[in-house]
């Protein structure tokens, strides 16, 4: 089939007839029979914008291909099989991990007794130290040196007030009262 | 009494704040520490020097205990710290024990006789805090108190509002005290304890849950009720939060206090009704005892225990250390 082969040869050109715009260098192939009817195309050619050539391009035509690759496949080696069973822990383990247990339990009960022995048996009670000697029969968990002998504030860290004796003078001297009844 | 030395203190070991109080020639003397601390780095010294707030300087860091650690907290946008949480010694706060042995120090001074006689308070069992009890608790106090010089005794909180309370009455009475971590209840009988036990509820319940419900922190619903609130007029949300917390808690209490009395019903004869006294920190809110006497008319009839009236102490923050020190200056007399 021929075709008009046009190429642009300036900067930029409109072919209003054959609803073309081209730039310099670009090239496009027409239907032969409207390139030749064209005018503008007639008259960008004789300006010397444009050339014009009827080519007719060759078309190969080409069967689909039947061929296919061949991919060698290794076979899957099948997963190995794993059997399950109920687990079942030894018995002589378990009694071993029982006899532990109860090493640890007797030895913690043993503790807390020692503990309990040395306490007071009545909660919130009005007199008694609670745990005697602190430096012998005092469990070890609570620190000592508590209390920090060079730590020093101000004063007015700490808030101050003075309140008439009265209140407390009476009650002491009707507790007096009451504990001399009573013995 | 005056003209002669008495011997013997009281410290008051509580949640919020920690209470000492001495009898002396003018009257009875009180010191009071918020118990909070803020642990800073040591470079914090000159800031803290500059602005004249008191610390305590370690190697490794400065610490600065009571209100002065609830103001800098703010500054530094940190919460402070509490070495005791609901009632007792704070299993969470490592560095707890030597603070609380420095506020101590702090608060009960040295001793005006060697071994001189010092009763702490020691709160209740909470019955609904399975679990829980009190003995690592008294035992590290019987540790300080007795590192700061003093031969300590641990005394029943609610017992000691009957001390300072209950003169008139012999020594007789239900003392229900509102702190912080806890509520703490006895009935006494003529100095005798009959019942003591307390509730895991408290001010910081109430805090906790308002906070929850409108959104806001613990430490603004506390300011909140520290600047002053009419629990019978709440003016806004928050208030009106914290109103709900106060019934829910005082409801709870007294419920708590009718089963307890009832399971015991038969052990001891009461003869005469009891006054019912009310102390604590909780209990400063306003309106506290309108509110409160409200709540218990409610459930007069159902209540165990003839009550003869409820009073409020008249200094609720001081009144266990007064009543613990009642006890001290008898205990010293007695040595």
């Amino acid at each position: 089939m021929v075709e008009a082969k046009v190429t642009c040869l300036c900067s930029a050109v409109k072919l209003q007839d054959l609803g073309q715009s081209l730039v310099k260098g670009q090239t496009v192939y027409l239907d032969a029979e409207a390139a030749r009817k064209s005018q503008d195309l007639a008259l960008t050619v004789r300006a010397g914008g444009l050339t014009l050539a009827f080519v007719e391009r060759c078309t190969e035509r080409r069967l689909p291909s039947t061929r296919q690759r061949q991919v060698a496949v290794q076979p899957v080696p099948a997963a190995p099989k794993i059997l399950t069973e109920p687990v079942t822990p030894k018995e002589d383990l378990l009694e071993a991990i029982r006899a532990e247990f109860r090493i640890l339990h007797a030895s913690m009960r043993a503790s807390l007794a020692d503990l309990t022995l040395a306490l007071p048996t009545s909660s919130g009670g009005t007199s008694g130290t609670i745990w005697g000697s602190p430096d012998a029969a005092s469990p070890r968990f609570i620190p000592h040196g508590l209390v920090v002998g060079n730590a020093t504030m101000s004063e007015n860290a700490v808030e101050t007030g003075q309140a008439s004796g009265d209140p407390v003078d009476a009650a002491s001297a009707a507790l007096k009262q009451i504990k001399r009844k009573k013995k | 009494m005056a003209d002669k030395q008495v011997y013997g203190i009281s410290l008051d070991v509580g949640t919020m704040n920690f209470v000492s109080a001495r009898r002396t020639a003018t009257g009875v003397e009180t010191k009071r520490m918020r118990d909070v601390f803020i642990d800073l780095p040591p470079n914090a010294k000159k800031m803290l020097r500059l602005s004249g707030t008191s610390f305590v300087e370690r190697e490794e860091d400065v610490l600065i205990l009571g209100d002065a650690a609830m103001e800098t907290a703010n500054v530094f946008g940190r919460e402070p710290r509490r070495p005791l949480s609901n009632g007792i010694v704070s299993a969470s706060e490592a560095q707890s024990l030597e603070v609380l042995g420095l506020l101590a120090k702090h608060v009960l001074g040295d001793p005006l006789i060697p071994g001189e006689t010092c009763f702490f308070s020691v709160p209740a069992v909470p019955i609904d805090r399975p679990g829980q009890d009190v003995i690592y608790h008294r035992g590290v106090f019987e540790r300080i108190v007795k590192e700061c010089g003093y031969t300590p005794h641990a005394a029943n909180e609610s017992m000691a509002i009957i001390y300072s309370e209950c003169a008139a009455e012999g020594f007789s009475g239900i003392a229900l005290s509102f702190g912080s971590g806890l509520t703490n209840i006895a009935l006494a009988i003529n100095t005798i304890e009959g019942l003591s036990f307390a509730v895991g509820r408290g001010g910081d319940w109430i805090d906790h849950g308002a906070s929850q419900s409108i959104g806001a922190t613990q430490a603004r619903i506390c300011a909140v009720k520290e600047a002053g609130i009419n629990l019978n007029a709440p003016r806004n949300r928050t208030e009106e939060a914290i109103a709900f917390y106060y019934k829910a808690l005082l409801e709870y209490v007294l419920d708590q206090i009718a089963a307890r009395f009832k399971s015991i019903e038969g052990q001891f004869a009461l003869t005469k009704a009891i006054p019912l006294i009310v102390s604590g920190g909780t209990s400063l809110a306003g309106g506290f005892m309108e509110f409160f006497t409200r709540i218990f008319e409610e459930r007069r009839k159902r209540f165990p225990v003839e009550i003869s009236g409820i009073r409020q102490v008249k200094e609720p923050l001081n009144a266990v250390a007064y009543g613990l020190l009642i006890q001290a200056i008898q205990e010293q007399e007695e040595e």
